[in-house]
């Protein structure tokens, strides 16, 4: 069969006629936004508390950031066992606290939240270290400066802490926001995007779009369309290199 | 004294007993689930089938021999395919991009800053956008489902990063030596293999690992381009999820054999780690 030309027609049809397309846009959106945002209060806060312990800083950071070193196909049927509706340590927790067992990975709303913490227990480690790398590059003589005037604690965060570290802060935060729009393996190994398309992200659709369904024209699309979200975050984080640098 | 007053300008969270408490929920939530794995996969199929959950058990070693060990359920294969592919995309991926970044490092040539930005978005871009046409090239090459169109792919995706990594390495190099060798007569590659690179070893060091564990744990394209002479340990673990159920003594014992030595590169050699996830941002 000879090929034929059709402009944008597979444009048109990913987002006129695709309800698998809107589905997946929405998971991947909900799912960057709640898990940066989890990641970032977690790893900011374990980093503060990292970097304020006196005593076994070190042994405790590396037990701290041990998750990220786990293959992330590990990660998903590690976590699998622990969500399980009758195996799994969650709801045997929940039992304790009397809370009737939940079938987490086959209904969507308790499987986009069972995705989000497995996806935060992996990549919070990277945010906390980089932002523990941040607060250990910093010199003391600020604060030294900060106490001698008399600022508290909350006002040394704010005004100096803070923005200090904001500029690897958001360098994390950019890549975070790409790691996200990429995620393929712990979703595919917890739900297999499922039930439905409610749980799946682009990876997952371009892979079932293709070896599937072989529609190379639809899958091609989609990639190009992740390809410009992509292309738009790396933008701004070149934009934000530059504000630092100047 | 000396102690108190550091306590008071440390612009950390102050330890006190709340912010132990924090920190062993933090340290629980970490390690818990990994704990668990480890300890499902020396549980018998009854063990793990019990409710309340056992924790102290007789440790069964049975499927660990059966994956081990030299039968046809054997997971060498796998563990060798994964290992060779790591290897060798750790050993390309540093000889390149050590040399391209020591370019960018010491030349100034034209466009230099504008390629090193380019190669970084390369990094930023979904690698899961190549995956239809990357098939489509190497169907028509023949090249898939060998352990060669891994090491190509892995070695393409690292690259750039690699080569960002060890930029800043060479970049806190002094240049002084280098000119004084060249001053004693050496040439760009003896400057370059007798003085640079060895001074450049914990960068090295740093760079190998973060890419050795990367090409280790990778799924996605090895479940996609691989079915059925070269699949990794990640594609086998992937296969425990039967069609109805997940075999979970094998699933466990699988992924405690792909965590162990991440885990203990990770730990040990945390200091190089550290310094290569947070070369990029911090600086």
């Amino acid at each position: 069969m000879p090929s034929k030309f059709v402009g944008f027609d597979n444009y048109v049809n990913l987002f006129l006629y695709d309800p698998d397309f809107l589905d997946v846009s929405k998971f991947s959106l909900g799912f960057t936004v709640v898990t940066i945002f989890m990641e970032f209060v977690i790893g900011l806060f374990s980093a503060l508390l990292l970097y304020g312990l006196v005593r076994g800083r070190r042994l405790i950071t590396s037990f701290l950031l041990t998750p990220y070193m786990v293959a992330p196909i590990a990660v998903g049927l590690g976590w699998r066992l622990m969500w399980d509706r009758d195996l799994g340590l969650v709801n045997i927790f929940l039992g304790i606290i009397g809370i009737s067992k939940i079938n987490w990975l086959a209904e969507s709303v308790p499987a986009f939240w069972a995705i989000v913490i497995s996806e935060v227990w992996r990549s919070t480690p990277f945010v906390t270290m980089i932002l523990l790398a941040a607060l250990t590059s910093l010199s003391i003589d600020i604060f030294e400066a900060a106490h001698i005037d008399g600022a508290n604690r909350w006002q040394t965060f704010w005004k100096i802490t803070f923005p200090l570290i904001l500029p690897p802060l958001a360098v994390s935060l950019m890549f975070q926001t790409i790691f996200k729009l990429r995620v393929f393996d712990i979703p595919y190994i917890l739900t297999e995007g499922g039930p439905g398309t409610s749980t799946m992200p682009y990876g997952m659709l371009i892979h079932r779009t293709y070896f599937k369904y072989f529609d190379v024209g639809k899958a091609a699309a989609i990639s190009v369309v992740l390809l410009l979200i992509g292309i738009v975050v790396a933008l701004i984080y070149v934009r934000i290199s530059k504000i630092k640098q100047t | 004294m000396m102690k108190s007053v550091t306590q008071n300008i440390n612009p950390g969270i102050p330890t006190n007993s709340f912010s132990k408490g924090i920190v062993t929920i933090l340290l629980v939530f970490s390690l818990l689930p990994i704990i668990w794995i480890i300890l499902t996969s020396i549980k018998s199929e009854q063990q793990i089938f019990s409710i309340p959950p056992k924790i102290f058990v007789i440790p069964d070693f049975s499927i660990y021999k059966i994956f081990l060990g030299m039968g046809s359920n054997s997971a060498i294969p796998f563990i060798w395919n994964s290992l060779f592919i790591a290897t060798v995309t750790t050993f390309l991926t540093v000889v390149l991009s050590s040399l391209a970044a020591y370019a960018f490092s010491r030349y100034h040539f034209k466009w230099a800053d504008q390629l090193l930005i380019v190669m970084l978005a390369t990094r930023l871009l979904p690698p899961v956008t190549a995956v239809v046409p990357l098939y489509l090239m190497f169907r028509y090459l023949h090249l898939l489902d060998t352990k060669f169109v891994l090491i190509i792919i892995y070695t393409a995706v690292e690259i750039p990063f690699a080569t960002w990594l060890m930029k800043a390495f060479f970049d806190g190099i002094p240049k002084d030596l280098e000119e004084a060798a060249a001053i004693d007569g050496c040439n760009a590659l003896q400057i370059i293999y007798k003085i640079t690179m060895p001074l450049a070893s914990p960068g090295i060091a740093a760079t190998s690992i973060f890419v050795f564990i990367l090409a280790w744990n990778e799924f996605m394209f090895a479940f996609m381009f691989t079915s059925v002479n070269v699949r990794t340990i990640p594609v086998r673990l992937a296969e425990t999820m039967g069609e109805m159920q997940v075999y979970w003594q094998e699933m466990a014992t699988l992924a405690t054999v792909i965590m162990l030595p991440a885990l203990a590169i990770g730990f040990f050699m945390q200091k190089y780690l550290v310094r290569a996830i947070t070369a990029g941002a911090v600086k």
